[in-house]
């Protein structure tokens, strides 16, 4: 299987702010987020020649995207696959252009949950289509990812309080990150106490251990590796856009233990394989994961193996994943300070690896970065869709 | 000769303190409590809660079940069968009799007389007999004080009885004392001095008078006297005019869990069996448009019977409603605030009918090449993907622990937050992704035992989804902790 890796190039991102977009639509989003695009690839967009959409609430077909770019008669096709929509639109226009289908691609991910009136997002129904799973009761998310932290800190046999300390580490390291990336939802510094203190949503995860509900959009325009020079002289190479999908055993079988995600640790295997990682702790430069839940980033750390199992709270508490520290995850505050508009949140993450690869990324910007990897989460524990995808600035 | 091969009763987890009501509308003293269904229970799934504690108690000893009898004047719906829902949830076959004994306070011992009609007609022909009712009474009404919710069930039949059925006597009587129209929601009732003296009592008394005449039995032939009771005292006045002494009465559990409806004889019938011993003669006698009565013997089987303790550990695992306001909205008698969320989406007919081996019937597959367990029922194994190779599993009766939970108060509509979302793994194998629900917070720790307990998930547009959830296993253990913790109180 020889991948695709070092096979297409980012040539272009864009970025819509994230936040209470009263004042946008669907539209102006994609709009906001695609024109950016095009101004950073300096491309027209007559140029596009093939596009996809992921999005999982806001749009209805591939329309949604070709109406208001008014891109005409192009091959485009939306896609959705849970939290990891956005990642599976790259990792769709990426597929096209490794094969040659065409040779310029145009991802978008993009949600408007702001004009739903929800409260968080609907319960999933845990099995097949909406309608035909009359027998399982839904699970809204925060009590599927309370389940996996309070059967974590019982396995490791961790004080549910130091538990909750621990994890609201992670809620003051992404809020002190995302305070200084200009497009985040939420720009405000926390503090130990501020995130220990908050309103439970539910045990042990208290309002700072939850993202928020935001809308957004996200785009990449693509080429064949070999012709991204032609439109800039610091491109971004993909080397592995991985997605693992479970058939939700682990909500069936006794054997799942609900202190990881298996698809996390399949992705990720997939993702080093293809993208020839060998010791990620070492290799990667910087990390933007699927922190949805505070105690999701912890079980990530794990499940992508740069800690051992088990050992995450010590490598929290000795910043590993700080800005500062050996690999800095989250840089840009992650989903705790961008929120989840589904559709967009795996483009974000790129667009954020993206800049740190060119050197743009601002305040933020880590030393040297050569590697970055993006990891998106869907479903909940037993029962995910698991995405990874790698970039880096060189080829080889 | 026909009797009762097993018994049991089921009392709903919640109560509510009679002075919780009174006070609420700053009336006097009020004596006891009542029971109060939670909010995921209806007439239905109170009444397969108490099948299902019968058939397990009987299971050593009933030999192959003819039918169905359910009786209450609450049923879920108008227009369609109650019986044959609660045989889904009982998952019992399909080619046995089902049929509503409804209208009635007198319904469950009609479905009593109707199922000893039936055993008489075939020596091997079994009967359970399900009697379950939910009344309500109009908030700020005597009713609604008096009115308790709670099943039971009787497994009827010729043979292994634990109490035969010597004689019965039976009288209708047209009288204007409760009532409910199909617009009524609520009981509705003429002065209760004009039902009581010119109904209930006189009735009541007349219909046992009958039948002690005609089997020549004598008040002190007589070891319980079990007498339906409208309002916890007026059987008192019944007893002493036959010339019953009123320690022969038999607790009508009027104070602990209220007039229990089409339940309440049968309730009092099972709390007098647990007392009960071998050679002791009981009379039975309810009331409602008329009135029956039955002479029961009980034989040495009682000593065996494995649910003789079933009701003393509901009585004891209960859960006061601090408030009235609660109460109210257990039974959805204030508005409040709907989630800012999509609607679920409506029972699909269709669906329900397809998925009913996994929904209702709670049956799990187990993979007839690796033995992995499956619930909801897998056409794919999970483990060796064989195809279409499972052997069916009967998880209902199952215990099983939890493995983690995460208890919600803030996201899923509940009168009685938490809701405890929770992943469980049954001691024989397999795991079940569910909700929890009768739960004391204090006692959620990964470990908890559960039990399996049939509800209504959710109603929509008059559609009642019902399905299967866990609650904390009701033990002998959990009722001695339990009991202290009242003593202590």
């Amino acid at each position: 299987m020889r991948g695709i890796k070092d096979q297409v190039a980012i040539i272009g991102m864009g970025c819509s702010k994230f936040g209470e977009r009263w004042d946008a639509g669907v539209d102006d989003l994609i709009i906001e987020a695609v024109y950016e695009a095009y101004a950073d690839a300096n491309i027209e967009p007559k140029d596009i020649q093939a596009a996809w959409l992921g999005t999982v609430f806001s749009g209805f077909t591939a329309i949604s995207l070709t109406r208001p770019l008014q891109l005409s008669y192009i091959p485009v096709t939306q896609v959705e696959n849970l939290c990891a929509t956005g990642a599976e639109a790259l990792r769709a226009a990426a597929y096209a252009v490794a094969a040659g289908a065409c040779d310029m691609a145009l991802a978008v991910g993009v949600e408007k949950l702001k004009d739903t009136g929800w409260t968080g997002l609907p319960a999933a129904p845990l099995g097949g289509s909406q309608i035909g799973s009359a027998g399982e009761i839904p699970v809204p998310a925060p009590p599927g990812f309370a389940s996996l932290a309070n059967r974590y800190f019982h396995h490791y046999g961790i004080d549910p309080r130091e538990g909750k300390k621990t994890i609201a580490q992670i809620a003051v390291k992404n809020h002190r990150n995302g305070n200084l990336a200009p497009k985040a939802h939420f720009h405000r510094e926390i503090t130990l106490e501020e995130a220990l203190n908050a309103p439970v949503v539910c045990w042990p995860l208290g309002l700072y251990d939850c993202c928020g509900v935001s809308d957004g959009a996200a785009v990449a325009i693509l080429v064949p590796a070999s012709k991204a020079k032609d439109y800039r002289r610091d491109p971004i190479y993909l080397k592995a856009a991985a997605i693992s999908v479970g058939s939700r055993q682990g909500l069936i079988t006794s054997d799942y233990d609900y202190v990881h995600f298996e698809e996390n640790v399949r992705a990720a295997r997939m993702a080093y394989q293809e993208a020839g990682i060998i010791v990620p702790l070492e290799e990667l430069s910087i990390a933007e994961v699927h922190d949805c839940f505070t105690i999701t980033e912890m079980v990530i750390y794990e499940d992508l193996g740069w800690c051992p199992r088990g050992q995450a709270k010590s490598y929290i508490e000795d910043g590993v994943f700080t800005r500062e520290g050996k690999l800095p995850v989250n840089t840009d505050g992650g989903l705790k300070c961008f929120g989840h508009p589904l559709g967009a949140s795996g483009l974000r993450m790129m667009y954020e690896v993206y800049q740190q690869l060119q050197g743009k990324a601002g305040a933020r910007q880590v030393q040297n970065p050569r590697l970055g990897l993006t990891h998106n989460l869907g479903g909940s524990p037993g029962m995910a869709i698991s995405s990874v995808q790698v970039a880096g600035n060189e080829l080889g | 000769m026909p009797g009762i091969i097993a018994y049991s009763a089921y009392i709903p987890y919640y109560r509510l303190n009679r002075e919780t009501i009174s006070g609420a509308w700053s009336r006097g003293r009020a004596r006891g409590e009542k029971a109060v269904a939670s909010w995921d229970e209806d007439t239905l799934t109170l009444g397969v809660s108490a099948g299902l504690d019968c058939l397990a108690a009987a299971a050593a000893v009933a030999e192959g079940l003819s039918g169905l009898y359910f009786a209450t004047t609450t049923s879920p719906y108008k227009e369609k069968q109650t019986a044959a829902l609660a045989a889904g949830a009982l998952d019992l076959p399909a080619d046995i009799r089902t049929c509503d004994f409804t209208g009635s306070l007198r319904s469950a011992t009609q479905a009593l007389a109707g199922a000893l009609d039936t055993t008489a007609a075939g020596p091997g022909n079994e009967v359970l007999v399900i009697a379950g009712d939910m009344r309500q009474g109009a908030p700020g009404s005597t009713l609604e004080l008096q009115l308790g919710d709670a099943a039971c069930a009787l497994l009827v039949g010729n043979n292994e009885t634990l109490a035969d059925i010597e004689a019965s006597s039976h009288r209708n009587a047209d009288i204007l004392d409760y009532w409910r129209s199909g617009e009524d929601r609520f009981v509705r009732s003429w002065e209760e001095r004009f039902g009581t003296s010119i109904g209930y009592s006189q009735v009541m008394a007349g219909t046992i008078k009958t039948l002690l005449a005609k089997t020549g039995y004598q008040p002190a032939d007589i070891t319980q006297v079990i007498i339906y009771t409208p309002d916890g005292r007026s059987q008192v006045e019944v007893a002493r005019r036959l010339g019953f002494d009123p320690a022969q009465l038999a607790d009508t559990l009027f104070d602990t869990a209220g007039n229990t409806g089409s339940a309440a004889a049968f309730l009092s019938l099972a709390n007098a069996l647990d007392r009960a011993r071998p050679g002791d003669r009981l009379l039975l006698a309810s009331y409602g448009d008329g009135a029956d009565a039955f002479i029961l013997k009980v034989n040495e089987n009682i000593n065996a019977f494995l649910g003789r303790h079933r009701l003393k550990a509901h009585l004891a695992t209960k859960r006061y409603l601090d408030t009235y306001e609660k109460y109210l909205s257990f039974r959805d008698l204030i508005p409040v605030e709907a989630p800012r969320l999509p609607d679920p989406f409506p029972p699909s007919a269709p669906v329900l009918w397809r998925e009913r081996e996994g929904l209702v019937y709670l049956h799990g597959g187990k993979c007839t090449r690796c033995g992995t367990i499956h619930y909801p029922p897998q056409r794919i194994c999970a483990n060796c993907q064989n195809k279409d190779s499972f052997e069916t599993m009967k998880l209902a009766g199952k215990k099983g622990r939890l493995f983690t939970y995460a208890s919600d108060y803030t996201l899923t509509p509940n009168p009685d937050p938490p809701t405890v979302y929770c992943c469980v793994d049954l001691v024989d194998g397999g795991r079940m992704q569910t909700v929890m629900t009768d739960v004391d917070p204090q006692k959620l720790a990964i470990g908890l035992e559960v039990e399996m307990t049939f509800r209504k998930i959710f109603s929509y547009k008059g559609v009642h989804r019902y399905g299967w959830k866990v609650r904390p296993a009701v033990t002998a253990e959990q009722t001695e902790t339990e009991g202290q913790k009242q003593a202590a109180v």
